[in-house]
């Protein structure tokens, strides 16, 4: 019952950096990312493939936050001089791109996926390496929470919330929004990879249906009932995904009479539910951004 | 078939301005619908596909006044999210109530027909004959009457046609209406095609919003050749690659046509 506990508090506190890399680019920026299950993956791969060839395993998710932010580069570029909608169609496209190229793709393991990667101190027994992974992953996700902070309480985070307001304010003065759209873009991107390689060195196991795109959206459900401010994007994601784990137990108590798969429709129809509902009743979340007034946000920067 | 099933996405990109994510589902809901028509009620084709395609169009419409009018005030991104959790609702509900396994309309046993030399499958001819059917009906729609003329305006400036006295809640009312109908039917033809699952709209979805891109967002005769280009693209991309990477082509003509002409080939 403790280790679930703890598996459950581990996926949630993957999910949680999942969460605020988002978080910078939905929350603070105003970006629509729908393709982040694909900069999870890229952080997963990399660093599961690098471990697996000799690489030290503290290089391998250093390697994966590096690469998802430079896979968010290009489409950045491609996608975000123009209207918002396409950088959501874009990375979209390109979340389902990757998902087909490591299905098909004999050196990512195709549809088998990549087993025996590394798993976090091997040379520990269970229990202990269990408490310490959650350490180590709680401990990311307060970093993370750190540094985003210090971020947007810096004047880049402003301009970007002054971006997220009025984009045509902070061109008027003299501001280039879209390189910071795009740094903005390239930085929450590169925090998915982080928490795909800690994923793939937590569980051990990749495959491609863990990558799948209702994922990107579970994690925007998560964060837009957290609400922008750091610690509701990854309180948010951490509650609901632990809530979404936990309904499993009620199926365990055959307290509905629905097949196993039903009630993963039913979840999935609950999810949907409450997102519409968020959506119009409280776009802000639970824990919104506390911050000044616009002017004095245009002003600032 | 991707021409037909782009028209219902750049209505409503056009007119609401939003790219709707349910868009995919829709049509799988209609897919869906004619199925159970025909195969549990035991309709004749004709008739479930009607009643599928007319049951979808009135479910886009309830989900049109639930999730998507209370958001008219609110930013694009609401909207957009609000589609996403409708996505999720419509393939939850289809999941539930037919399962994840394949499902295949009850479609009378046809030889190829024989012109000369051209040997041609009767559902195939059906499909084009259909879509190109809808596409005529939607273009006659939009630039023949005086509601698509109201749906025009709506979509270019929706202060100016509020001002010209133009009920724009009854545009959008009709407006969803009709992108339900024609992504109903292309569901449908889609359906009588190939296997009905749960993902077969939404695995047509980038194609879509590729299409539609490149076309030109709001433009009906830009998705029928964007459809048709992005279609054939893929088709004939299988000679070279695997299938798998259909998705792949879709993927880099929706880069290309936003490095090169974002606004897509008839915009105004």
């Amino acid at each position: 019952m403790t280790d679930y506990l703890v598996a459950i508090l581990m996926f949630g506190g993957i999910y949680a950096l999942l969460g605020l890399g988002l978080n910078l680019q939905w929350g603070h920026t105003g970006l629509l990312n729908l393709g982040l299950v694909a900069f999870f993956a890229v952080g997963a791969y990399t660093s599961a493939l690098l471990t697996l060839h000799g690489v030290p395993l503290i290089l391998g998710p250093v390697v994966g936050l590096t690469l998802a932010g430079l896979a968010a580069y290009p489409i950045g570029r491609l996608s975000l001089r123009l209207q918002d909608d396409y950088l959501a169609i874009v990375s979209f496209g390109f979340a389902q791109v990757v998902q087909v190229f490591i299905i098909n793709s004999s050196w990512t393991g195709g549809n088998n996926g990549l087993t025996g990667v590394t798993r976090f101190f091997p040379s520990l027994d269970v229990t202990m390496r269990l408490y310490l992974q959650l350490v180590v992953v709680l401990a990311l996700v307060l970093l993370t929470i750190f540094m985003s902070h210090r971020l947007t309480e810096s004047p880049y985070g402003r301009l970007l919330r002054a971006i997220r307001d009025s984009i045509e304010a902070v061109g008027n003065l003299g501001k280039n929004a879209n390189d910071y759209r795009l740094a903005a873009l390239v930085l929450g991107s590169a925090f998915a990879g982080l928490a795909g390689g800690v994923y793939a060195h937590y569980i051990g196991y990749i495959s491609p249906d863990q990558f799948d795109s209702t994922l990107s959206f579970l994690i925007f459900t998560g964060i837009v009932i957290g609400g922008s401010s750091h610690w509701g994007a990854a309180l948010g994601t951490l509650l609901f995904i632990s809530l979404m784990e936990a309904t499993r137990f009620l199926r365990d108590f055959e307290m509905l009479p629905v097949s196993d798969s039903q009630f993963a429709q039913i979840r999935l129809m609950v999810v949907g539910v409450v997102l519409v509902l968020v959506m119009q009743r409280r776009p802000q979340g639970l824990w919104p951004y506390r911050h000044r007034s616009r002017r004095a946000r245009v002003r600032a920067c | 078939m991707v021409a037909l099933a782009s028209l219902g996405l750049t209505l409503i990109w056009g007119v609401e301005r939003f790219p709707n994510i349910a868009q995919g589902d829709f049509l799988t809901l209609a897919a869906y619908l004619t199925f159970a028509f025909n195969v549990f009620f035991a309709f004749p084709l004709g008739v479930a596909a009607i009643v599928g395609i007319v049951v979808t169009a009135g479910i886009v419409l309830l989900v049109y006044r639930v999730a998507f009018r209370p958001l008219r005030r609110s930013p694009t991104v609401a909207l957009f999210g609000a589609s996403i959790g409708v996505a999720l609702l419509i393939r939850g509900m289809i999941g539930f109530i037919w399962g994840t396994e394949l499902k295949n309309f009850r479609l009378p046993v046809m030889r190829d027909l024989s012109f000369s030399i051209v040997r041609v499958n009767p559902i195939d001819l059906a499909v084009v004959a259909g879509a190109t059917v809808l596409v005529a009906l939607l273009y006659a729609l939009v630039h023949g009457t005086r509601i698509g003329a109201e749906m025009r305006a709506v979509a270019d400036v929706p202060e100016l046609a509020r001002v010209s006295g133009i009920d724009s809640e009854r545009v959008l009312r009709i407006t969803w209406m009709v992108a339900g109908l024609v992504t109903a039917a292309a569901g449908v033809l889609l359906g009588a095609k190939i296997d009905v699952d749960p993902l077969l709209g939404w695995r047509l979805l980038l194609a879509m919003f590729a299409a539609t891109t490149l076309g030109g967002v709001g433009s009906l005769p830009g998705a029928v050749v964007g459809g048709i280009v992005i279609g054939v693209a893929m088709e004939v991309s299988t000679v070279w690659i695997s299938p798998a990477y259909k998705v792949a082509v879709a993927f880099g003509f929706l880069s290309l046509v936003l490095l090169l002409r974002p606004r897509g080939l008839f915009a105004k």
